[in-house]
């Protein structure tokens, strides 16, 4: 008899994920298949029907600091090697170029099984976490990933100046031992193209955090003066993509 | 793993020294700000007071209670800095000489339920104050962390 295990778990994953692909006219973008929404009006639409969902997310006025709306997944194990892009339209947020760090939203973040905390050090989960900050003259893409070689033995950090409101930003985790561990990020650049950047030449020696074992993209975690400032402003979050493909899962009954 | 030294680098002992010796168990003020020897440090802004209304000229306005922590920096190197706490406390870090006429290098506010690093570079040596404090007013628990890089990192 044909082993069914990889065929039925396709099946089941999809009857599992269909009546949340089914809420909107668009295909939920890769393995982000969940999603989550508090105090933000989120729409998830494509221009056509079937196509790739855009994710548009507005705060609701005083809808405090758990406001958030965003796609996330989570693996049954932990991947030592992945991608992820999306596209990110801020046009909406009105003179944000004429305002500082202290509006910020987080845009994404892929996250370890574990918590690491040097002595001392913030415990910190996230293999990498994306930002969006206000900046004068130009707001900022702020990317903090898992770094034991960085100040306060777990994370580092560095901002990529944004000179337009529609911006493309595709990264690359890798997980290991010294420079194994590294991450490469390109701005409004192809896959096919050499990376923008490299986070952590030296390498991040982020080994400790094991692998990626979830992600999500969206807008959460506003700051107080991103609230005040731009809650019913939607940034909008399109052309998502990740390396991840899980439709082969076996294990899909870690699905919940 | 890499061990990387904490603000207790700041003039370590001397600074320590200071404190011990000019400040009250709960002095909290530019006048005797709490030396900042280990991280991470928590507190209560509740329990404090509005010393510092105004910082950078008046170009920032602290509308909480405040708490005033102070290290110096040896030479020029990075801070790397996270508050972690209820919604909507500020941190806010500056040079000195503490008060409404410092110099404030970073303002980072706390979100609650995440807590961020921020990383502050190049900050020249120096004395530095590290005031929790809100920009909206508000008072509440935190824990500070703060770290500058080992002199050989």
């Amino acid at each position: 008899m044909m082993d069914c295990t990889r065929w039925c778990s396709g099946i089941l994953w999809l009857a599992a994920t269909a009546t949340v692909a089914d809420a909107q006219d668009c295909v939920l973008p890769g393995p982000f298949q969940r999603q989550f929404q508090n105090n933000v009006t989120a729409t998830l639409s494509a221009a056509n029907a079937e196509g790739p969902c855009a994710l548009s997310v507005a705060l609701k006025a005083g809808g405090g600091p758990l406001a958030a709306g965003f796609l996330h997944y989570r693996r049954s194990s932990p991947t030592t090697s992945v991608r992820y892009g999306f596209r990110i339209d801020s046009s909406a947020l009105a003179n944000f170029n004429l305002t500082n760090l202290l509006r910020n939203v987080q845009l994404f973040s892929a996250s370890s099984p574990v918590v690491v905390g040097a002595d001392g050090s913030l415990p910190w989960s996230h293999l990498l976490l994306i930002q969006l900050a206000g900046g004068n003259p130009s707001p900022k893409l702020v990317l903090t990933a898992a770094n034991a070689l960085g100040v306060g033995g777990v994370a580092s950090q560095l901002s990529i100046p944004l000179t337009q409101a529609l911006n493309t930003l595709r990264v690359e985790i890798n997980v290991g031992v010294g420079s194994a561990g590294f991450v490469r990020y390109w701005l409004n650049t192809s896959f096919n193209d050499p990376p923008t950047g490299t986070f952590g030449n030296g390498g991040l020696d982020n080994a400790a955090w094991i692998g990626v074992i979830a992600a999500e993209v969206g807008v959460s975690s506003p700051s107080i003066s991103f609230r005040n400032d731009y809650s019913g402003s939607a940034i909008v979050l399109d052309q998502i993509e990740s390396s991840d493909d899980l439709l082969l899962w076996s294990d899909f009954e870690t699905l919940q | 793993m890499k061990r990387t030294a904490r603000l207790n680098c700041f003039r370590c002992l001397f600074a320590f020294a200071i404190a011990v010796v000019s400040a009250p168990a709960l002095s909290q003020t530019c006048a005797a700000p709490i030396e900042y020897t280990y991280s991470p440090v928590s507190g209560n802004t509740c329990n404090s007071t509005r010393n510092l209304p105004y910082l950078a000229n008046g170009a920032i306005v602290n509308g909480g209670p405040d708490i005033v922590y102070h290290g110096y920096l040896l030479s020029t190197t990075s801070i790397y800095a996270a508050l972690e706490g209820v919604d909507n406390l500020s941190l806010y870090v500056c040079r000195g000489p503490c008060g409404t006429y410092s110099t404030c290098l970073a303002v980072i506010d706390s979100v609650a339920f995440a807590a961020y690093p921020t990383t502050i570079y190049p900050a020249a040596p120096g004395d530095y104050y590290f005031i929790v404090g809100s920009a909206s007013g508000v008072c509440g628990t935190y824990t500070l962390y703060l770290w500058t890089p080992s002199p050989n990192e």
